[in-house]
């Protein structure tokens, strides 16, 4: 038996610190997304609609790491204002139906994102028309929005804040301010 | 993960329609303003709502149905077609004052016109009794101040009670007519010991009632007023006139009241 002999070791540089979990990782393509926010109509129709509590669902697909397609619903219900008017104090709900094309800047677990969308909101009752703001019920609209998500652990989920703007041609040139906050799920 | 993914977005698009499954009223504005000067000239309009005739398959199982039951079913159903009305008063005078707002209707097969039933007495030389008009709408307690506005509504129930009260007294004739009016059903087809409805003596029981088609509100004040007003209904079958359609135009009866001279 010989004496024993010692140990060796060299530390050449220090381990790099890992990233967890690993963005490279998180799921990416298709993905549905459910909201919950509200409107607000802004302009002609904004002093006759008052701000209703909104309902969102989403689907999309990652074309690439930055750019993304998608489809929008989003729900409200309002409640109208015309001051002495038999038409006060009634519901409706504003329908947005909406195709976007979102860029996304991701750095780590955040994801900031900016789109342009385009489609037709559809109104349910035909009220604003008795009261002359649209002739239509379905009007063409179009606008953009921000947002800014940030995933989770999980591979698949995220949470998000987003921001839009339509112009409704059809509802005496309104606009439309979408909020909303909403998760995420990449398939 | 995948299933769960599914689910969620399953979950999504229930959510979405469940919010989304509402049933959309359509308005009917009234053709103008009812404005009275105040000097007892009462205002009327007539409002009549657009509905649809029944394609062949309809026509078909409302017949079935009016055979199976022993009467003529109507195409627009009370438990199809939910009216209300809701009405608007501004006191243009420089005193306070009430209002008298009636509303006569017609269903498919009856109209209420007050004029009709009053001059059905003055034919029989005899004071034509009080109420007259199908509905009366309950003034407030505190006379309108000049200037001020009243927003109201005859909801779907005093609907419902009118639609009943012209049937019986219409197709089922009930006796009393004045009787008819002033008593109030319950609302949901059974007569109650508390309203002592006397519709119900005549007209059988799970009645299928006619929705009116035809409204007609009656303003009159002691002061200049005015009263806007529009009609709500709630379609449940899709009955509602729409582009392409061919119209409803109902040719009903005048109803006229069976005067006994005592």
């Amino acid at each position: 038996m010989g004496a024993a002999r010692a140990a060796r070791a060299q530390v050449t540089a220090p381990p790099k610190a890992e990233l967890f979990p690993d963005p490279s990782k998180f799921a990416y393509g298709l993905y549905t997304e459910g909201a919950l926010g509200a409107v607000t109509v802004l302009g002609a129709a904004g002093s006759h609609l008052s701000p209703g509590w909104a309902l969102g669902l989403t689907a999309g697909y990652d074309l690439t790491h930055w750019l993304a397609l998608e489809a929008r619903g989003v729900g409200s219900t309002h409640t109208t204002a015309f001051a002495d008017l038999p038409a006060d104090g009634e519901l409706l709900q504003l329908y947005h139906l909406m195709g976007a094309l979102r860029f996304n800047i991701r750095y780590r677990y955040l994801i900031v994102s900016g789109d342009g969308t385009a489609g037709v909101v559809h109104t349910t009752t035909n009220l604003l028309a008795i009261e002359g703001l649209n002739t239509r019920r379905t009007s063409l609209a179009y606008g953009g929005g921000l947002g800014i998500d940030y995933h989770t652990l999980s591979r698949h989920f995220a949470f998000g804040v987003h921001a839009g703007l339509q112009h409704i041609v059809g509802l005496a040139s309104s606009n439309a301010l979408t909020t909303t906050a909403g998760v995420r799920y990449t398939f | 993960m995948r299933a769960a993914g599914v689910a969620f977005a399953s979950a999504l698009l229930a959510a979405w329609m469940a919010a989304g499954c509402t049933n959309d009223p359509s308005y009917f504005p009234g053709p103008a303003a009812l404005e009275v000067d105040g000097q007892g000239t009462e205002a009327k309009q007539t409002l009549q709502l657009y509905f649809r005739t029944p394609d062949s398959n309809e026509e078909t199982a409302r017949q079935n149905a009016s055979s199976q039951l022993g009467y003529e079913v109507p195409w627009l159903r009370e438990d199809r077609v939910h009216l209300e009305l809701r009405y608007t008063i501004t006191n243009l005078g420089d005193r306070e004052a009430s209002f008298l707002l009636n509303v006569d209707g017609a269903s498919e097969f009856v109209r209420f016109d007050e004029d009709a039933v009053a001059a059905a007495f003055v034919a029989a030389d005899m004071d034509a009794p009080s109420p007259r008009g199908l509905f009366q709408v309950r003034p407030p307690a505190q006379a309108l101040a000049p200037g001020q506005v009243l927003q109201g509504a005859i909801l779907e129930d005093d609907f419902r009670e009118m639609e009943l009260d012209l049937d019986a007294m219409g197709r089922w004739m009930a006796p009393n007519f004045p009787a008819v009016l002033l008593y109030r059903s319950d609302g949901t087809g059974a007569q109650t010991a508390a309203s002592n409805a006397v519709e119900y003596t005549t007209t059988p029981p799970k009645l299928i009632r006619p929705a009116l088609w035809e409204i007609t509100p009656r303003f009159n004040s002691t002061q200049p007023m005015r009263c806007e007003f529009l009609v709500r209904v709630r379609d449940d079958e899709g009955r509602l006139w729409e582009n392409g359609d061919a119209q409803l135009m109902p040719n009903p009866t005048t109803y006229m009241p069976t005067i006994v001279k005592m």
